[in-house]
C-alpha cells in the first residue's frame, strides 16, 4: 500500500490548505517536446483564457490581433504601474519574478468582469468628486429625458 | 465580482489550477473542492471555505479530457485582494436595490414598511436623498418591514420623504449578532454579484473593506476573503 505523507509533515497529520492548495496547482503547457509555448498560447487564446507573459516573452505576443488586452488592478501604493502581475510564464514556464516581473493579457470580451477599466474608472471617480454625471451617464439621461 | 486592489500593493500573483467542477462566469471566487476532490471548485452564494481566490477564467470539466488545455482556469491567489462586487437588490444579478421612502421625521430612525424582512441588525443606513445626502450610519436596531435605528444622530432629521438604502453589511463590527455586518456577504445566484436582500452575518466568510454607495443600481461592496488557503489561519488542516 501506498502512503502519502506531507512533506516536512508526521503521518497521520494531513495535509494543510496551502499544501492542498499546491497539489491542485496545473503544471502548465507540456515540457516532453510535444507541445510548443505558441501552440500552448494558442490553446489558451481559443478558451478566452488569461494569459500570463514575463517581460521577455510578451513582446512576442501582440494583443490587439487576438482581441485581448493587458489586465489592470489599481496599485494605489505606487509600487507598480497596476499592469504588473506575476507567477509562471505561460510561454517560458519561468517564474516571472525573476524575469522583469509579468504582464496578465484578458479578452477583450471579459475584460470588464474581472478587473477595472483605468480609463473609466478615472473618469467616474472625477465625476463623482464633482457631484456630476460621467459623459455616458449624462448621454444616457439625455437619450431617456 | 472585479480585482479591485491589493490591501498590501504591489503585483497580483496567479496560479493556474486544476478544476473539481465547471466554473461557468469569470469574477467568481474559489475554493478548494470537499473531501478527497482535486481541483477547484466555484464558491456557493454563502460559502467560500477555504478559498483560493478570485478565478479569472471560466472553463467546462470533464474527467475524460481531450485538449490539453481542459479543465484549468487561471486565479489571483493573493489573500489580500480586495474583491469589487456590485450590490444586487435580490438573488438575481443586477437588480436594483430596494429604495426605501422615509414615513417619520427622526434624526436617529428610518421608518418604511418597505424595510426588508431580513434581521439588517449590523448593517448600515445610506441616505439618498435629503438634508442627509450622503451620509450613512450603522444600524443598531431592526424592526422588519418597520424601521431600522441608528445609535449616532445623522446632522439633521431625516425628513418625511427622504430616501435612503439598507445595507446588510458595515465597516466595522465584531462578528457578534447585532454586530455582525462586516464579516460576511451573500453572493448572488451566479456568485458574480453581493446579494443585499439578505441578513447580516449570513454569507461568505469575508472582511468588508469598503463600500462605493452611489445609488441603487451601481453600488460596491469591497472585501477580502478571511478564509483563505493563504491567510493569516490557513495553517490548520
Amino acid at each position: 500500500m501506498d502512503a502519502f505523507v506531507p512533506i516536512y509533515g508526521k503521518l497521520g497529520e494531513g495535509f494543510n490548505k496551502a499544501e492542498r492548495s499546491k497539489a491542485d496547482e496545473h503544471p502548465g503547457r507540456r515540457t516532453n517536446g510535444t507541445q510548443t509555448a505558441a501552440s500552448w498560447i494558442v490553446d489558451l487564446v481559443g478558451r478566452n483564457a488569461c494569459i500570463l507573459l514575463c517581460s521577455f516573452c510578451r513582446v512576442k505576443f501582440n494583443p490587439r490581433k487576438f482581441h485581448y488586452r493587458r489586465m489592470y488592478v489599481s496599485d494605489y501604493t505606487g509600487m507598480t504601474d497596476g499592469h504588473t502581475f506575476n507567477g509562471r510564464c505561460d510561454a517560458c514556464k519561468q517564474a516571472t519574478v525573476n524575469t522583469g516581473g509579468g504582464a496578465a493579457f484578458i479578452n477583450e470580451e471579459e475584460y470588464s468582469k474581472v478587473c477595472i477599466d483605468p480609463v473609466s474608472a478615472r473618469r467616474e471617480a472625477r465625476a463623482k468628486s464633482r457631484d456630476a454625471f460621467s459623459a455616458w451617464s449624462f448621454i444616457q439621461k439625455q437619450q431617456k429625458g | 465580482m472585479l480585482a479591485g486592489y491589493y490591501l498590501s500593493g504591489g503585483a497580483g500573483l496567479f496560479k493556474k489550477y486544476k478544476m473539481g467542477a465547471a466554473i461557468a462566469n469569470r469574477g467568481v471566487p474559489v475554493m478548494g473542492g470537499a473531501g478527497t476532490s482535486v481541483g477547484v471548485i466555484i464558491a456557493t452564494t454563502t460559502s467560500a471555505a477555504n478559498a483560493y481566490g478570485l478565478a479569472l477564467d471560466a472553463s467546462t470539466y470533464t474527467t475524460t479530457p481531450t485538449s490539453s488545455t481542459e479543465g484549468i482556469i487561471t486565479v489571483d491567489v493573493r489573500p489580500d485582494l480586495v474583491i469589487r462586487a456590485l450590490i444586487s437588490g435580490s438573488a438575481t444579478e443586477g437588480v436594483t436595490q430596494t429604495v426605501l421612502t422615509n414615513t417619520a421625521s427622526s434624526s436617529t430612525v428610518f421608518t418604511s414598511a418597505s424595510i426588508d424582512s431580513d434581521d439588517q441588525d449590523g448593517g448600515l443606513l445610506y441616505i439618498l436623498t435629503g438634508a442627509n445626502k450622503g451620509q450613512s450610519r450603522s444600524i443598531t436596531a431592526f424592526s422588519a418591514s418597520t424601521s431600522v435605528t441608528a445609535t449616532v444622530a445623522f446632522p439633521a432629521a431625516i425628513a418625511v420623504g427622504d430616501t435612503g438604502l439598507v445595507l446588510p453589511w458595515n465597516f466595522a463590527g465584531t462578528g457578534a449578532d447585532g454586530a455582525d455586518g462586516p464579516g460576511w456577504v451573500t453572493a448572488t445566484t451566479l456568485i458574480t454579484q453581493a446579494n443585499a436582500a439578505t441578513a447580516s452575518g449570513a454569507g461568505l466568510e469575508t472582511s468588508v473593506v469598503d463600500m462605493e454607495l452611489n445609488g441603487a443600481t451601481d453600488s460596491y461592496i469591497l472585501f477580502v476573503l478571511r478564509d483563505h488557503v493563504h491567510g493569516a489561519n490557513a495553517l490548520a488542516s
